[in-house]
């Protein structure tokens, strides 16, 4: 019976999928261009919020207020300074073929661990933070009625930050336990 | 040779397995096909750096489950059910449908179930052993142990006889 699956998995019907190379060169060129556009569109989302910012700052004369303004236009440039650099870097050419399923596997495995574990997100909401509670400080001040929205939005951010360590570590134990399991294989 | 001779030659002659293999990894047929893609988009990639380092069909069958299971990690959910390893395969019931088992599309669905209830390296290791891929070779591509690879076929030949019996589990 044995057999009768391996020539069953071997004579199936297959679609016959093939790529030419010049398909290959316009599908390259085609990820290459969504990159720089993905890119393209943090760099706009940022300047968006800073011109938002500088509208508010223009805008409303309480100090608070403005003093949130410039400290958050300064974090979301500094986002996109960040997304720049942390833009996925091409792997070397013949890696992916030069590794054995096990070592890539244990590679892939402990980054996603080590970048759960940094405490980079953390570092990126609390620059973050500033910024934010004193621009909603300063709308609270000037808009009494709108305090408990400052208060809501005080402990929803307060929440976010508080499960981001924890949600992370949880899922870096998964990633260590596979590892733990990888090692068994070499 | 050139990267783009090395490509023609090798997707030419491994298409067949590559599509096998991407049924193995994804069970959705349109990210089935984008992965297919990105197999053959990195093993296009991939021969920039080939300088016979091993064989052609070692490098491509790497370049693929590297891939795909770059894929499978990527498209994961946290709460999805768990992957299993060869051993608990084995101690999972199988369902109970002779009409299905006597159908060899059905039979091939269930194959492929099996895989993909299966653990990244125990996910390649039985594709390789369908695909023909001596234990030494499967050794070589997956980096596992000699011991380990042989082992795990040993498993995967008890696996296949037990629950792809002609006429079903029962032997009906």
């Amino acid at each position: 019976m044995a057999d009768d699956v391996l020539d069953l998995w071997r004579n199936q019907k297959t679609e016959g999928f093939q790529m030419t190379t010049v398909e290959i060169r316009k599908r390259v060129m085609e990820f290459e261009k969504t990159s720089r556009r993905n890119l393209f569109d943090v760099y706009l989302a940022c300047a968006c919020i800073v011109l938002v910012m500088a509208a508010f700052f223009a805008t409303f004369p309480n100090a608070l207020q403005r003093a949130g303004a410039v400290l958050i236009m300064v974090s979301f440039g500094w986002l996109a300074v960040q997304a720049r650099r942390t833009r996925t870097k091409k792997a070397p050419a013949g890696e992916l073929g030069n590794t054995a399923s096990l070592d890539f596997l244990r590679a892939e495995l402990s980054r996603r661990r080590d970048v759960l574990r940094s405490p980079r997100p953390l570092i990126n909401a609390l620059i973050f933070t500033p910024g934010y509670l004193l621009f909603f400080a300063g709308f609270a001040a000037s808009n009494p009625k709108h305090v408990p929205f400052f208060y809501f939005q005080l402990v929803t951010f307060a929440v976010v930050i508080l499960l981001i360590v924890p949600l992370n570590r949880r899922v870096a134990g998964r990633y260590e336990r596979e590892l733990a399991e990888l090692e068994k294989l070499g | 040779m050139s990267q783009d001779l090395l490509y023609q030659q090798s997707a030419a002659e491994l298409a067949p397995a590559l599509e096998r293999l991407a049924r193995s990894y994804e069970a959705d047929p349109e990210k089935r096909r984008d992965l297919l893609q990105e197999i053959h988009l990195a093993l296009w990639r991939s021969f920039a750096g080939f300088n016979a380092q091993c064989s052609v069909r070692t490098w491509v069958y790497r370049v693929a489950h590297n891939v795909a299971a770059s894929h499978v990690l990527k498209h994961r959910r946290m709460n999805a059910r768990p992957l299993v390893s060869l051993d608990d395969i084995e101690s999972l019931p199988e369902p109970r449908d002779a009409e299905a088992a006597a159908d060899r599309l059905k039979t091939l669905d269930r194959l492929y179930a099996l895989i993909r209830q299966l653990k990244p390296i125990e996910r390649e290791v039985i594709t390789l052993y369908l695909e023909g891929v001596d234990a030494a070779s499967i050794g070589e591509i997956t980096g596992i142990s000699p011991g380990n690879a042989a082992t795990k076929i040993h498993r995967i030949k008890k696996i296949l006889a037990s629950r792809f019996r002609e006429g079903g589990p029962d032997g009906r």
